[in-house]
């Protein structure tokens, strides 16, 4: 029997408050006045409670309404592609009677372990496959994530043998004993892969920030980085840059705005999802 | 005779090697193909005459590495990459080991309310955490800077001044990763067989020494492990926590550049791609042979605790 005590409650309330009061800065320098900011700085309660930054940045909402469409577009059409190629990939994995299945894994173990670095990578996708401001560019390179493959074989590999013997004697091809009873089977797994792949592509800047410089294309996560770096270009005084929205620089307050804009969805899913995403953790810390 | 039934191993499982496939090539393009061209190392890029036609950097090619070894900036990006990551390995270890041992404590429904604010900051980037950030240590606006203004102190321009960054990033760290690691070691303490804990009481055992003999000496494996692969990729640093956090501002480098920061600049700022590439080759290197080492080592310590 546990017992039940109150100072861990104590800390852990206390521990809550210190782990949600930068997301709640936001959440509340969203809705703070601007003259208020100049006046008293950045507070956690707003003196009082405006819609002016909102309604700042849906004045002229095209960029970030494009920018919402390609991050929707991104984490849709990728995570969707990356679970199937991914399951397919790790089924293989898990496979230990098939001869291929030993290199198979060895070949993603060293593209998990051994990276080319930044420059090659960078030249190889740029000229090479000429990617570049595309959105093919945000979708590509993450489909296959090394560390998720071994994630979903080891969700894979408790499934018994037996039943892909029994399903092969009964006369199914390998592909539809993987879709019609490996993946119904591998919901758990699915899903912790499948959850945190949408966070990757929904939070990804790196693609964004390195190949995309179209605005037609960036995604939300870079609009955000592009509207801090702009705002420091002006603020030391530079000309020419790109305009972030046509009535002028975002202000303060609009700027956090379009943080919450940006982080609401993942925000709402989450708690449906947690358990999910608790469970594969563990199992993808145990063994590879 | 074996090579036949390879064979037809293959043959006859083809849709194993169809499901495969997909994911084979992309690792293929992504993973594999850019090996190719960290022949960039070795040359001083001239992109007027394309990458392969650009002249070799000095006599050996080792010009790059000669270069980066002989200036400060070696020894300042590595130093920082591994202070940095010991830090963090350290705080985050006895912040969520403390986690995860008061979550024991409490009753469930509140562990999963724990659980989800905990974890939250796991799934918010970098470049949000970088504007939260700046609500607290913005000089004129900063929640940090009023209230030490309130207490009578002086306004610290903390964008300007290195040496608090360590505390910020270690803060910052823990911030986003403490909730996921404690939950890691609160799932592997709950399954701890409940008679230890009851025989402990029987022998009238107190809290610290059933916290220290039991709880401790069963997440031990899985601390140890977490730790050697963390260790493991010590050469490699969060690159979005440095560029955002700090604005990629050039007053902190002191402490804040590190080899990613310093890989991407030589790329992107000061065009370079031959000492990018130098530089990154060196941290694959070394960083490849580290991990092989700690995974080794892990072996070695406790077989289960390998990570392949």
């Amino acid at each position: 029997m546990r017992k039940r005590c109150i100072i861990p409650n104590i800390i852990f309330f206390v521990v809550c408050i210190l782990f949600i009061l930068p997301l709640f800065m936001i959440f509340s320098l969203s809705f703070t006045k601007e003259v208020d900011i100049a006046t008293y700085g950045y507070r956690i309660i707003p003196k009082e409670i405006t819609l002016e930054a909102y309604k700042f940045i849906m004045q002229s909402p095209e960029q970030i309404l494009t920018s919402y469409k390609n991050s929707i577009i991104i984490t849709t059409a990728g995570s969707v592609v990356s679970l199937f190629f991914t399951s397919g990939m790790g089924y293989v994995m898990s496979r230990r009677d098939y001869v291929l299945s030993k290199y198979i894994v060895r070949y993603a173990l060293f593209a998990m372990l051994f990276h080319a670095g930044l420059v090659p990578t960078y030249i190889v996708i740029s000229q090479f496959l000429k990617l570049s401001n595309t959105l093919w560019v945000m979708i590509l390179p993450m489909l296959i994530a090394p560390w998720n493959l071994f994630l979903m074989r080891s969700f894979m590999q408790t499934i018994p043998m037996e039943i892909i013997e029994a399903a092969s004697v009964d006369g199914s091809s390998e592909l539809s004993t993987f879709f019609r009873v490996i993946l119904p089977l591998s919901k758990p797994g699915l899903a912790t892969v499948g959850l945190l792949t949408v966070f990757g592509y929904w939070n990804d800047w790196w693609y964004g920030m390195m190949y995309v410089d179209n605005m037609n294309f960036v995604p939300l996560q870079s609009l955000l980085y592009r509207i801090i770096s702009n705002i420091q270009f002006l603020a030391q005084g530079g000309v020419g840059t790109v305009t972030i929205s046509s009535a002028g620089i975002p202000t303060l307050s609009a700027r956090m705005a379009t943080c919450v804009i940006a982080i609401v969805p993942m925000m709402i899913i989450f708690p449906f999802f947690q358990k999910y995403l608790v469970k594969g953790l563990m199992l993808g810390s145990v063994k590879g | 005779m074996k090579k036949r039934s390879f064979g037809r191993e293959i043959q006859k499982k083809r849709g194993l090697w169809l499901l495969a496939a997909p994911g084979i090539v992309l690792l293929f393009l992504f993973n594999f193909l850019p090996l190719g061209w960290i022949v960039i190392a070795f040359k001083n890029i001239d992109y007027s005459k394309g990458i392969w036609k650009s002249p070799w950097a000095g006599r050996f090619g080792l010009d790059n590495f000669k270069f980066f070894f002989s200036s400060n900036d070696a020894w300042k990006v590595t130093r920082n990459t591994i202070v940095l990551n010991l830090l963090f390995i350290t705080a985050t270890l006895v912040v969520s080991v403390t986690f995860a041992l008061l979550l024991y404590e409490v009753s469930n429904r509140a562990v999963k309310t724990y659980q989800t604010v905990l974890f939250l900051p796991y799934l918010i980037s970098w470049i949000v955490i970088s504007y939260a950030l700046e609500s607290f240590i913005d000089y004129r606006y900063g929640l940090i800077n009023q209230l030490a203004q309130a207490a009578g102190a002086a306004k610290v321009n903390y964008y300007m001044e290195a040496k608090y960054w360590y505390f910020i990033l270690v803060f910052a760290y823990i911030w986003k990763y403490a909730g996921y690691y404690s939950i890691l070691y609160y799932t592997r303490l709950l399954s701890i067989d409940s008679s230890y804990f009851e025989a402990a009481d029987i022998d009238g055992a107190t809290k610290l020494q059933k916290i220290w003999y039991i709880s401790l000496a069963n997440l031990r494996p899985l601390i140890v492990m977490m730790c050697l692969i963390q260790i493991g990729n010590i050469f490699y640093s969060d690159f979005g926590m440095y560029y955002f956090l700090t604005k990629d501002n050039g007053m902190l480098y002191r402490v804040t550049d590190v080899i990613d920061t310093y890989t991407y600049r030589a790329l992107k700022k000061i065009n370079d791609p031959g000492m990018g590439a130098a530089v990154g080759l060196y941290q694959s290197l070394v960083g490849f042979v580290m991990v092989l080492l700690f995974n080794k080592l892990a072996q070695k310590i406790d077989s289960e605790s390998a990570l392949f």
